[in-house]
């Protein structure tokens, strides 16, 4: 049912481009559905390009078919040997640990001043500022210790959902709907808006940007375009794409490694890929979630990401032993994950929920430590500040709240 | 299951509700649909049935604690709280309603009565609505009865609105509406009464009234989809072969990556977990405590970027591993500074360098590149790197053949680190002394707490009686061209909790905006550029004392050229308003004490400035004695001290001076107070100093807390001088002690404390307080090795320092300290100069002049403030 929606879908706007041959790619594109019904997930384009390819181009002896057929060998062959390896639960490893002691998380700072959904926080590194991006298409900077706004841009755009703090602290990143990334420097002088700096554009909406680490010349951004991009901020030039996802790119986030060329980034295709950020390849593929994912988040540690997604689930996969490790889901939680955070030593694994609440995950002993209350509407995002001390939350609800 | 694709449109408008849109339904519609149809199970759901209201019946109704009940019982739910979290959730989705209350969507625990939506209003079929049947709605409601169907003010004016916008389809509206009344007429009065129900609650759910959210709006964002006929993805189509390959080749990759157990990469998470515990606020909580919790700011303040003495935790969290190590600006500075004492810190510089310019700017690539070449890589270049044969020629192929890329030193750059830095350097550098002499002075905040307090409240009381002061930070700000992130400042200013707030709002607002780049540029500008220091180094003295302030700005590190500044124009308020903006800004101060000194200099610079002149008298009451076996240890420091007072370094001729005397200056504002402490640093047989003179100076400096107690109350500043003793010999560790103390008594007992903590360290006693590790000054060092300038004695007396040959810690300073000596008898006739005259250091050791004169100088120095 759902394979037959994809793929008419996916011949039709084919059939429309390559007017000409729709006759004769009918039976084609036919021939290739059924080798696409066996590969099932993600190639559910295939069938469109065999169809233009096998008219258009002399298909190499490595044909589409073929190809598929081999990816579907291999992921069989990858699963196997993935399990082979998988000798022991989490659970059991971390009954040695002692368990997490009463958290005493509470709010501790209501940020109000957003007039619609606020969408995505960031924090500077000096440890109490955040910028913040909301639905209506202001940004605001804040200085979170204090509440008081201390910046406030109009974007040219509605739903501005990524913004970035520099690490200079003096410039943020954000984009949107706009499919733009633009970077403000902010200024005690003039207004922000002023100088803003057009940097990248996407083809499709900004779903997430970073500042690179150590400086402000470099903006990695995710879009609904489903690719990930790096991009020079002086220039704005594109320096390195990155392709391989088949769905919007929900979230990225960098490797912590200092000397870490990666990053990762996850989306509507319910992968999360992991990239050399120097090659542009993609260099390793974690799926398992059985929805968009709506963000991902290195552990602390570099060895392991945590995942979270519409199904409710927040998930964790080692990269070494390059699996999924844990499935943080209870029963009575069937809200979309929307963002995921961990606490510094990356025992806590904090989830914000479609249900407005955050969770506080035991991200070892796989149970839930704690649910906080306190937002009205969904948690959109959320991020641990810079020192571990806090983390704020960014809500459809138009506040912002900081909890320690 | 997929989610299904209801609708088709264009992907980019930007409102969801008010177009048509596609529409992906959420996973989460249909697990609350499952529960909700298990929920309508008669045998096993709630019970639903015709409910008594006084004398009315409800009919179809059940009643809020069943609901709850049963969702506890179904889903394992513990807490109630959580099951009425649900159920709201549940009702403002729109799956049930309240049947008396229309108004609000929640969910009591009580025997509140509620009804099942039907299943043709579930959020599921949103999509499908439009405004059309919105204003069927309305419409159809104007044409009831008013008191049972009348329209609220918000629906009267969206009705008003509807009828502008859908003029040309209002006929088949109106005649919908009356359609549908004419058949609601024919219905049964309890059927009436409860689709009527759902209806309406339907269209609260869809199109709330202002002011409360509507719950199932989506995001834009979920328009899109694999299928979305975007440009982008058409073009992308004609790569789909490449794309086949490339994640064939992946697969293959990945099929013979090679992997460990999962038992493993378990236990190796586990054990990072508790790695860090202990660094984790949320799992132990922070000393003295968490900012967000006591709104005291204070946790900040010792932990800034960079800090003369980090705290202990910090500390040892850097011996974790050397990313916690490096990418602590600290931590880096201190490691430089090791280095650089051992001669290999071309490595880190070198891995600096590349790392600058991975992540630069594109545009300065070409002369970034060749400069890093130049430096490190070509044969016989002044830092060559030892790097083996197959990465420089793997460099070399890449830099001849290509146009440097950001990724063009890496391969070097990854062997220096891992090869060079992380399994030597690194490890090394733990296990040295000064990492020791780091662990053992570092900051514990926990025993500190009462005593910050105090010095916060202190600071504040200071405030007040400063106002005066507090203007000129502003404008300095400006002069020190700190990037204009500081949008705080200005609010924090006003903002309550004065002085306390201003000084960390500053100091966290500038650091955060120039700490990363100053940090990374000051051991930039301290690497590649080495040669750059050569010609100042020789410059004569005169000269230097002109060009101390001005010249060499580009040699140094950015905090260095900071500092000098305020001897632009030693005089002016203005300038040491700003040399204390800049000690309270730029890292110089640290340790929880001297960084809450550091931030008290903004507000009372005239008070704070003070403290620097009582070390001396101190020590000229006390201290010769002590030391007359081995004066050049003290003699240094008391120019050390006198320097900071007077702001005024006079280098020897004999020693050529060097331009980091000047910057040394302002450090020593902080470091005079410790300057107190003796760096037990014989001349040259260690030995005999070892064991006894500390506990001479136990003695004979416990005498001084009192002393020094009044000293302060003279100077009416509560400030008083931190003072530390540490004595080490060549063999055994110095120790350096932190404490903190605001009142006399108060101090003798940190002083007992310490004494019992510190072994063989000479506790002198301490005041408000503490001791520094000029760390950053250490890196000068190397370039000004061949003639060390007589202000380098701070540098050197602050702290004992590992010597190159990592063996005894204050050896290195041990000739200097003689050199000093000597010179400062000569120099006793030397500084002519302007005020430093009065304050001279030297003169103090002699024991010539009276503390009188240090007060009087004091005064005068706060006369111009």
């Amino acid at each position: 049912m759902e394979l037959i929606k994809r793929e008419s879908s996916n011949c039709a706007p084919t059939d429309s481009s390559t007017t000409t041959v729709t006759s004769n790619s009918g039976s084609n594109a036919r021939s290739v559905n059924n080798v696409n019904s066996n590969s099932g997930n993600g190639s559910g384009r295939i069938c469109v390009m065999s169809a233009d390819l096998s008219l258009k181009i002399d298909t190499p002896a490595e044909s589409i078919e073929a190809l598929a057929k081999e990816a579907e060998a291999l992921k069989a062959k990858l699963e196997e040997e993935r399990q082979k390896l998988n000798d022991v639960a989490l659970s059991t490893v971390a009954q040695r640990l002692d368990n997490v002691g009463q958290l005493n998380i509470k709010v501790r700072r209501v940020l109000k001043g957003h007039q619609g959904k606020v969408l995505c926080v960031d924090w500077s590194q000096d440890k109490r500022h955040v910028v913040s991006s909301s639905q209506d298409g202001k940004v605001i900077i804040w200085d979170a210790f204090t509440t008081n706004k201390e910046h406030a841009i109009a974007m040219p755009t509605t739903w501005v959902m990524a913004c970035s703090y520099g690490p200079s602290g003096t410039v943020i990143a954000c984009g949107g709907l706009d499919n733009k990334v633009t970077v403000y420097p902010l200024s005690l002088e003039d207004d922000a808006t002023q100088r803003k700096k057009p940097v990248g554009t996407h083809t499709s909406y900004t779903a997430c940007c970073t500042f690179l680490p150590y400086s402000d010349y470099q903006i990695l951004s995710g879009s609904g375009d489903s690719t990930c991009a790096l991009w020079d901020v002086e220039s704005g030039s594109r320096l390195q794409s990155f392709h391989g996802h088949t769905g919007d790119v929900m979230s990225l986030d960098l490797a912590p490694q200092e000397n870490g060329n990666t990053f990762v980034s996850a989306g509507c295709d319910r992968k999360a890929l992991i990239w050399d950020m120097r090659t542009g390849q993609c260099v390793q593929t974690f799926d398992g979630h059985e929805s968009d994912i709506n963000t991902v988040k290195f552990h602390p540690s570099g060895d392991a990401i945590a995942t979270g997604s519409d199904d409710a689930t927040c998930r964790l996969y080692d990269l070494r032993a390059d699996r999924e490790i844990a499935v943080y889901s209870k029963e009575s939680i069937i809200f979309a994950v929307n963002t995921v955070d961990f606490s510094h030593s990356g025992r806590l694994l904090f989830a914000g929920y479609s249900d407005y609440t955050v969770n506080v995950w035991d991200s070892l002993k796989c149970h839930r430590i704690s649910i906080l209350y306190g937002h009205d509407n969904r948690v959109s995002c959320l991020k641990i500040s810079p020192d571990g001390t806090a983390f704020c939350t960014a809500s459809w609800d138009s506040t912002l709240r900081v909890w320690a | 299951m997929r989610m299904e694709l209801l609708t088709h449109n264009k992907p980019s408008s930007p409102d969801p509700l008010h177009q048509e849109v596609t529409f992906k339904r959420p996973l989460s519609y249909m697990k609350m649909e499952n529960l909700i149809k298990e929920m309508q199970d008669p045998e096993h759901g709630v019970p639903v049935r015709s409910q008594k209201l006084f004398l009315t019946s409800i009919p179809a109704a059940f009643a809020g604690y069943d609901v709850i009940e049963w969702l506890m019982e179904r889903l394992t739910i513990e807490d109630s709280v959580e099951a009425i979290h649900l159920a709201n959730l549940l009702c403002q989705h729109g799956y049930f309603f309240p049947v008396t209350d229309n108004r609000q969507f929640s969910v009591k625990d009580d025997g509140s009565l509620y009804r099942f939506q039907t299943p043709y209003y579930w959020p599921s079929q949103y999509p499908l609505m439009d405004s059309v049947d919105y204003a069927i709605f309305l419409a159809k409601r104007t044409l009831r009865n008013k008191q049972k169907h009348g329209l609220d003010d918000y629906e009267l004016e969206s009705l008003n609105q509807l009828r502008k916008n859908l003029s040309q389809k209002w006929d088949f509206i109106s005649m919908q509406a009356d359609e549908q009344v004419r058949i609601s007429k024919e219905r049964k009065k309890v059927d009436k009464l409860v689709t009527d129900a759902q209806e309406r609650a339907f269209w609260r759910v869809l199109r709330p009234p202002p002011g409360s959210s509507c719950c199932v709006e989506t995001p834009p964002m979920h328009k899109h989809d694999f299928h979305a006929k975007e440009g982008v993805k058409q073009i992308r189509r004609t790569n789909l072969i490449e794309d086949l390959r490339a994640e064939v080749d992946l697969l293959r990759t990945s099929c013979i990556r090679t992997r460990i157990k999962v038992s493993q990469a378990l236990e190796s998470l586990a054990s990072h977990c508790e790695a860090y515990d202990e660094h984790d606020p949320f799992l132990v909580p922070r000393q003295p405590s968490n900012p967000w919790i006591s709104d005291d700011p204070c946790y900040w303040i010792i932990n800034a970027p960079l800090i003369e003495i980090p705290t202990e935790r910090r500390v040892k969290k850097w011996a974790i591993s050397m990313e916690d190590l490096v990418l602590d600006p600290t931590g880096l500075r201190e490691i430089t500074a090791y280095l650089k004492k051992e001669y290999c810190h071309e490595n880190i510089r070198f891995w600096l360098a590349v790392r600058d310019l991975r992540y630069g700017p594109v545009s300065q690539l070409r002369s970034k590149a060749q400069q890093l070449y130049n430096e490190f890589l070509s044969p016989g270049a002044p830092c060559e790197i030892n790097i083996d044969m197959r990465t420089m020629e793997a460099v070399q192929k890449e830099l001849n053949y290509l146009t440097p890329a950001r990724f063009t030193f890496d391969p070097a750059a990854e062997h220096v680190y891992t090869m060079l830095l992380k399994k030597d350097c690194y490890p090394r550098f733990i296990r040295s002394e000064q990492y020791k002499t780091l662990l053992a002075n570092a900051l514990q905040p926990i025993n500190q707490k009462k005593r910050l307090d105090k010095f916060l409240s202190y600071l504040a009381l200071g405030k007040k009686k400063s106002s005066t002061a507090t203007p000129p930070i502003y404008p300095v700000g400006g002069v020190l061209s700190i990037p204009p992130a500081n949008m705080g400042l200005g609010e924090m200013f006003k903002a309550a909790d004065e002085a306390i707030m201003m000084a960390t709002g500053n100091k966290s607002d500038l650091l955060s905006a120039s700490s990363l780049d100053t940090d990374k540029l000051s051991v930039m500008a301290d690497c590649p550029y080495r040669g750059d220091l050569a010609p100042d180094d020789k410059r004569d003295i005169d000269s230097t004392r002109n060009t101390l302030s001005q010249g060499s700005f580009d040699d140094v590190c950015p905090w260095e050229s900071m500092e000098k500044l305020p001897e632009k124009a030693p005089s002016l308020s203005q300038s040491v308003a700003s040399s204390s903006i800049t000690t309270a800004s730029i890292n110089k101060p640290c340790t929880s004490a001297a960084a809450l000194a550091a931030a008290a200099v903004p507000t009372l610079a005239p008070t704070v400035l003070p403290p620097p002149l009582k070390p001396v008298e101190l020590e000229s009451s006390s201290l010769p004695q002590v030391f007359s076996g081995s004066s050049t240890g003290l003699l240094s420091k008391q120019v050390s001290i006198t320097s900071t007072t007077s702001t005024v370094v006079s280098p020897t001729p004999a020693q050529k001076q060097s331009p980091p005397s000047s910057s040394t200056t302002i450090n020593s504002t902080v470091d005079n107070q410790k300057n107190k402490v003796v760096v037990g640093s014989p001349p040259l047989p260690p030995p005999p100093f070892s064991s006894s003179p500390p506990q001479q100076q136990q003695q004979q400096l416990q005498p001084q807390p009192s002393t020094s107690g009044s000293c302060s109350m003279e100077a009416g500043s509560t400030v008083t001088i931190p003072i530390i003793g540490s004595a080490s010999n060549s063999t055994s560790t110095s120790k350096e002690s932190v404490v903190q103390a605001l009142s006399p008594a108060k101090t003798t007992k940190t002083s007992d404390n310490f004494m019992k903590t510190s072994e063989q360290a000479m506790t002198c006693q301490p005041q408000a307080l503490s001791s520094i590790q000029p760390q950053n000054l250490n890196m000068q060092d190397e370039t000004v090795v061949d003639n060390v300038p007589s202000c380098s004695t701070s540098i050197y007396n602050t702290a004992p320092l590992p010597p190159p040959q990592a063996s005894a810690s204050s050896s290195i300073s041990m000739p200097q300290a003689q050199n000093q000596g000597k010179m400062t008898s000569e120099d006793n006739n030397k500084p002519s100069g302007e005020e430093s005259k009065d304050i001279c250091p030297w003169d103090h050791e002699n024991g010539t002049r009276p503390e009188s004169i240090t007060f009087v100088k004091t005064y005068s120095t706060l006369g111009y403030l």
